[in-house]
């Protein structure tokens, strides 16, 4: 009996200390004050690109856009808030300076906007955010990958992320094909994943439902962009081993090959906004009327300058349509279905879309 | 001061013991002696008290090599009052993993875009190891119940003789400086990790508490609760954002020498 009452002391001292332990506070209210995005109307924007580290957000718009009334979508940090908000038109004639509060009011920062009409179709890969504190994402936000539709089986590793081993600059882009996962929502084994990096959206709505219509290749093209001639930058490109198939088998004496694309496509006049490839399409589309494609994406120790010369077979006509141009980077050239060697890595960096003013 | 006081306690304890025995020698005892070997098993926490804002989640919780080892002595009056000191070896050690918000550290950062010491504040998982060692010399009343209880209440004073205070975080960010400034990604493959180890303090004084069940003339078990009162951390050291606290409980037995 007494060794019980003893027990009973001993087990109601140690819920005590349990309990001391484990009672949690109520969450602090958000202290970030940061822009996520930063977005202006799809039809005049070109790019967008957000330098954290000096608090500037550079908007490219499309030559002529009338700038003196737009209204930018602002994502902020949780909670926070923004003066001038979201969604107020402005006049960015002249730099503008928006300010965000922290949700607990004590923190703020002020980032300046510059809207710009030049045409940059240079790509540098410096700029890169956190989706989600998940992942990693180019701040130019005209850029995805699919690393958002990784994400919803939590990988250890995400295919494509910045690296120091840059030709120019700080970062260049890296895309590793990834070992794959069993995805229970589909009862499907994908044995790799492949890193990946295009100009468009990755829909991740589409990503478990049908993988390959959730990247949307493509991003508006004017007329004052001009006529795309060529698609040149530097690359690296390590192979990984060994080649898997979609059954997840090894298949022997294959190696794996990188995918360095771009592409210019037809769109409805005026009303092309959600037109766009896919990887189903986005060989074969007869909404393509050109591109420039690596035939022989294979391994490449040092870095290697690649310039590819557009391929035109069908005339490009402004009046009776609008373009939108791809730029498409893969790590696994048949990732889509699956296929390709674990470890296989694709560096690019220095991209530029060379383009002559049309004749007319 | 608390160090004062607590010195205080164990030098008149020293000599309620030592100077009151050799004075009693002739005369008639009005006192018992009571000498024992405790060998216990410390776990708990070392903690801040209460749990800060900052932390979110408390995901696992394990304790560590926890042994407590030492010589007791206990001096009962007349009455059912006593006193009691000793020294024991007393290793106080635990491993937890948690969510945090805000947490304010000083991380080594090694991923392939960041690379070198930062502080500032951290949002994501975190795991925290600590294991120290101390010698510990508690003083305190105890209060004698019907022969086969005792419950005790008093302090210790804990020297600290080797400190391992160590961790990682991942799966988050950290904000370097303060909440506004660089936002460095902090990923599950590449966890940043922190070792505070040589920045705790060489003394822990704090307050104990506990009782004692007599099996039999030899044999005991006991239980105690420790609570550290002074901040286990030097009070220049600024890397972790609040005070930490040792609070643990101790279960073992007791024999009678």
């Amino acid at each position: 009996m007494k060794t019980k009452n003893f027990i009973a002391i001993s087990l109601s001292v140690l819920t005590i200390l349990f309990t001391v332990l484990s009672c949690i506070k109520d969450e602090a209210l958000n202290r970030e004050a940061d822009i996520i995005s930063f977005s202006l109307p799809d039809d005049i924007t070109l790019g967008v690109i957000v330098r954290e580290a000096e608090n500037i957000i550079r908007v490219t718009v499309r030559k002529g856009a009338d700038v003196t009334k737009l209204a930018p979508v602002i994502e902020l940090s949780e909670g926070a808030t923004v003066s001038p908000a979201s969604g107020v038109p402005h006049n960015f004639t002249n730099n503008v300076t928006y300010t965000v509060t922290s949700e607990d009011g004590n923190w703020s920062r002020q980032y300046t906007v510059e809207v710009t009409d030049n045409i940059t179709l240079h790509f540098t890969f410096e700029d890169w955010t956190y989706s989600g504190n998940k992942y990693y994402k180019l701040a130019d936000d005209t850029w995805d990958s699919g690393n958002g539709g990784i994400a919803l089986i939590n990988p250890s590793v995400y295919p494509t992320r910045p690296t120091e081993d840059s030709y120019e600059g700080k970062y260049a882009a890296m895309l590793e094909t990834q070992k794959g996962a069993y995805i229970e929502f589909i009862s499907k084994n994908i044995p790799i994943f492949s890193g990946s990096l295009f100009r468009g959206k990755f829909n991740i709505g589409n990503a478990l439902i049908d993988p390959l219509t959730a990247p949307q290749f493509g991003q508006p093209h004017p007329v004052e962009g001009g006529k795309p001639v060529a698609l040149t930058g530097f690359y690296k490109y390590k192979l990984g081993s060994p080649f898997i198939g979609s059954d997840g088998k090894e298949i022997q004496g294959r190696s794996d090959s990188c995918t360095i694309r771009a592409v210019l496509f037809k769109v409805t006049k005026g009303q092309g906004k959600n037109e766009y490839l896919t990887a189903k399409d986005v060989m074969m589309s007869d909404k393509i009327v050109g591109w420039a494609d690596m035939e022989d994406c294979s391994q490449q120790l040092e870095y290697t300058e690649f310039i590819i010369p557009f391929v035109y077979r069908d005339v490009i006509d402004y009046d009776k349509y609008d373009y939108k141009l791809a730029v498409i980077f893969a790590s696994s050239k048949n990732g889509d279905n699956y296929e390709g060697a674990v470890g296989s890595t694709l560096i690019i960096d220095d991209v530029r879309i060379v383009c002559d003013p049309f004749d007319d | 001061m608390k160090k004062i006081i607590a010195l205080l306690l164990i030098i008149l304890a020293a000599q309620a013991v030592y100077g009151q025995s050799g004075e009693n020698t002739a005369k008639e005892k009005t006192y018992t002696l009571e000498h024992k070997i405790v060998a216990g098993f410390n776990f708990g926490a070392t903690a801040p008290m209460p749990i800060p804002e900052e932390v979110r989640k408390v995901e696992a919780w394990w304790p560590q090599f926890g042994a407590q080892l030492g010589y007791n002595i206990l001096m009962r009056g007349t009455g059912n009052w006593g006193i009691g000191s000793g020294i024991m070896l007393d290793y106080k050690g635990m491993g937890v993993r948690d969510k945090v918000k805000y947490m304010h550290t000083i991380v080594d950062i090694n991923t392939d875009d960041n690379q070198g010491k930062f502080e500032g504040y951290f949002t994501g998982r975190n795991q925290t190891i600590v294991k120290n060692s101390y010698v510990t010399i508690p003083v305190y009343l105890t209060y004698y119940l019907k022969e086969k209880w005792r419950f005790r209440l008093g302090g210790y004073a804990s020297y600290l003789f080797s400190s391992e205070f160590s961790g990682k975080v991942w799966d988050g960010y950290i904000r370097v400086d303060d909440y506004t400034g660089e936002k460095i990604l902090i990923p599950e493959y590449q966890p940043a990790f922190f070792n505070f180890g040589d920045k705790l303090r060489s003394f822990d004084f704090g307050v104990i508490g506990g009782s004692e069940y007599k099996l039999n003339y030899r044999f005991g078990i006991f239980t105690n609760i420790s609570y550290g009162i002074t901040s286990i951390f030097q009070s220049s050291f600024k890397g972790v954002g609040f005070k930490m606290h040792n609070l643990y409980a101790t279960i073992g037995m007791t024999y009678t020498l």
